[in-house]
């Protein structure tokens, strides 16, 4: 690799983790917190006193945790990325990483804590698994749109 | 897991919900397994940054 070889992959590794780390939080307050649809472990237990309730705050704590988790390496990421040389500071690959991350931040969790471990549903009760099924191709297709930014930046 | 927990009810030792929760806590068989749920998604999504970080693959 010579040094003017351009290495688009710091750029969208950063903006894949803040899309990440963004797509969990619109889930946490959105869906956990505003709306209050479910917890994180509202399929198991459910949050029906406050003992319960309390107990689905915890995990809840630790989804948020790991969430800005998630955020903080992105940002750390992006401080790199922006020191070195051979990274092109593009706009449509960093909007589309982010795109990319939050899109798959809800087609992974959707597939792994809603269908196969069914620790929570988007919307119990009627139409649940349209909702998260919903869910699913939401974050699919928006993981699609940023990666055709992504191939966007890459060409301009 | 369970001295996280002693340190976030200690702001409240002796209220019942804190005593309820901890022991439907700390006496949840599925407590590990709902530990590698929440986690999951994450290490997922970090190894997919791993590998786009080494190789951009769009």
């Amino acid at each position: 690799m010579t040094a003017s070889e351009p290495h688009h992959g710091p750029l969208v590794a950063a903006g894949f983790l803040l899309g990440v780390g963004l797509g969990g939080f619109v889930d946490g307050i959105l869906f956990h917190q505003i709306l209050q649809w479910h917890s994180m472990i509202s399929s198991k237990i459910p949050p029906d006193d406050l003992v319960r309730m309390k107990i689905n705050m915890l995990w809840d704590g630790l989804f948020h945790a790991f969430t800005w988790l998630m955020t903080v390496a992105g940002v750390a990421l992006l401080w790199r990325a922006a020191r070195r040389d051979d990274v092109p500071w593009r706009g449509a690959t960093f909007v589309g990483a982010i795109a990319l991350g939050w899109g798959l931040f809800n087609a992974v969790e959707g597939i792994i804590d809603h269908q196969l471990l069914g620790i929570h549903h988007v919307h119990p009760g009627a139409g649940e698994l349209a909702w998260d099924l919903g869910f699913i191709a939401t974050g699919l297709v928006l993981a699609l749109a940023g990666g055709l930014a992504i191939r966007a930046g890459r060409s301009t | 897991m369970h001295r996280v927990l002693d340190l976030v009810l200690a702001s409240c030792p002796d209220c019942a919900p804190a005593r309820a929760t901890r022991a439907a806590v700390t006496g949840d068989p599925d407590l590990y397994l709902n530990l590698l749920a929440v986690l999951a998604p994450f290490l997922v999504l970090a190894f997919i940054a791993g590998l786009l970080h080494r190789k951009s693959f769009l």
